[in-house]
């Protein structure tokens, strides 16, 4: 490939522009280029002010999440070649406010994020280590959601996140499911509560955008079906 | 509440597949598609059964459709007091229509 | 503890939707067919009621304009193309809510079938409406 690429890049700058524009770059190719190198290449060689975020480069660590060619991916894990065009337009993730250029605020995820509890909390009457076998039926797909590398993509891709901002989020709901379905789990219970709520599952209307974003092959989706059963569950008395 | 609400409608939902199913292959295809009138629907729905089916069809179908209606408006940002107002519309709503509709079906033979 | 000025612009929310995603056509249009349905149900049940208790004459003045007046069956057409729609999309997402199909292949499949079967039963029903 010894043609560039045509590369349009969101820009913004509270301090000293008025409304958001789109910078043109010729970004030149190389083999296996990813969007990480064509946003890197721009801010070493073409404008030093591009702003954006990104850490291990190797789709550890979700920090690089951007919308491109109209979907949220991360960049560093993004081919060029993949893409099938020359021209390539890149902008931050929808959903989310914009600090600058590519660079959004995660507050809003992170709350959410929060709100349900992220981290395990150990039964006290149970012996540590309490051991669930790998194969066990009980893990369900536990094991699928647990990759998730709060990137951000599927809460930029949900409508409902879109439309109402209390809405917790795919992400959010999806790690909520992982410690739910954990027998181990003390707070099982109360994570299902706060889950059970107007802007927890039940604004979920299985879209699937989430499950087309995530870079880990996470389906939220299914997690959040799961939790509806068990909300429903519940009022019937059962809770497995 | 919203547990119950949703199974609800989930359950409403597979009444509607059948008995929408029902109303509208006897309405519309048991006759060869010709016109209805009076006559005709009389002779249909002076039975206990299709009165019965017209009534699941009248509470399921506007419980189904209304909590869909509040379905769409959570999905956007509002207030508490925005949300108890609407709710209690779409019941008002709900209970006049069903009202309405059987006294309609009933009534025709008062 | 540094104080970041935070930039709030605008949210992009319109940049949320996938235009190239199967599942959210599907939502867009079942949430559209419903509304369409909502609308249509109370209408229905007004229509059908006055005209039960009108009486044979009027009843069957009102119906026979809305059999026999070609605007009206066009509308009749649509109606059953959304009552289709948003049924066989439904009987989908009732699939999903007992655990069947979720995943990205498979909620894509399940669709292209069931608006198959939908397409084909709209069809042979306007052939027998207008045969």
């Amino acid at each position: 490939m010894s043609d560039p690429l045509y590369v349009k890049v969101f820009r913004f700058n509270p301090a000293s522009d008025v409304a958001p524009k789109f910078d043109h770059f010729e970004v030149p190719v190389f083999n296996n280029m990813a969007i990480l190198d064509v946003v890197m290449h721009i801010q070493n060689y073409m404008d030093r002010s591009l702003s954006f975020r990104f850490s291990c480069r190797i789709g550890m660590c979700g920090s690089c999440a951007m919308y491109v060619n109209g979907r949220a991916r991360l960049a560093c894990r993004t081919q060029v070649s993949a893409l099938k065009t020359r021209n390539i337009t890149i902008m931050p993730l929808p959903n989310f406010p914009i600090i600058r250029d590519l660079v959004v605020d995660m507050e809003p995820f992170f709350q959410k994020w929060k709100e349900i509890k992220p981290y395990y909390l150990p039964k006290k009457e149970i012996d540590e280590p309490v051991v669930i076998r790998p194969d066990s039926k009980e893990r369900e797909f536990i094991d699928d959601m647990l990759d998730c590398i709060s990137c951000g993509c599927c809460y930029s891709a949900c409508s409902m996140v879109a439309t109402n901002k209390e809405y917790l989020g795919p992400a959010a709901l999806n790690r909520a499911y992982t410690l739910i379905a954990d027998k181990r789990d003390a707070i099982r219970v109360e994570r299902l509560k706060v889950v059970d709520r107007s802007y927890g599952v039940w604004r979920c209307h299985t879209q699937f955008n989430c499950a087309e974003v995530c870079p880990k092959n996470i389906v939220p989706t299914r997690s959040i079906q799961n939790l509806k059963r068990r909300c429903v569950l519940k009022k019937f008395g059962i809770f497995k | 509440m919203h547990a119950w609400t949703w199974f609800l409608q989930r359950i409403s939902a597979v009444i509607l597949v059948i008995v929408l199913g029902l109303h509208i292959g006897f309405l519309h295809f048991s006759n060869g598609g010709e016109s209805l009138n009076y006559t005709d629907i009389m002779a249909r729905l002076k039975t206990p059964i299709f009165i019965s089916l017209d009534i699941l069809l009248l509470i399921f179908g506007l419980y189904h459709a209304l909590y869909g209606l509040y379905s769409v408006f959570l999905d956007f940002d509002s207030g508490k007091k925005e949300k108890i107002v609407v709710f209690g519309f779409l019941v008002t709503m709900g209970l006049s229509f069903l009202g309405f509709g059987i006294f309609g079906l009933i009534c025709t033979f008062c | 503890m540094i104080d970041i000025v935070m930039a709030h612009s605008s949210r992009l929310s319109h940049r949320s939707q996938m235009w190239d995603a199967t599942g959210m056509w599907a939502w867009i249009l079942h949430r559209i067919t419903g509304l369409g349905l909502v609308f249509y149900i109370l209408l229905h049940t007004i229509l059908m009621g006055i005209s039960l208790l009108s009486g044979k004459e009027g009843f069957d003045a009102t119906l026979s304009v809305l059999m026999d007046n070609p605007v009206f069956e066009l509308l009749d057409i649509m109606l059953l193309g959304a009552v289709l729609y948003h049924g066989f999309n439904g009987i989908r997402i009732l699939l999903f809510d007992v655990g069947i199909g979720i995943s990205i292949k498979s909620q894509k499949n399940i669709f292209r079938i069931f608006m198959g079967v939908a397409a084909i039963l709209w069809f042979w029903s306007i052939a027998l409406k207008l045969g």
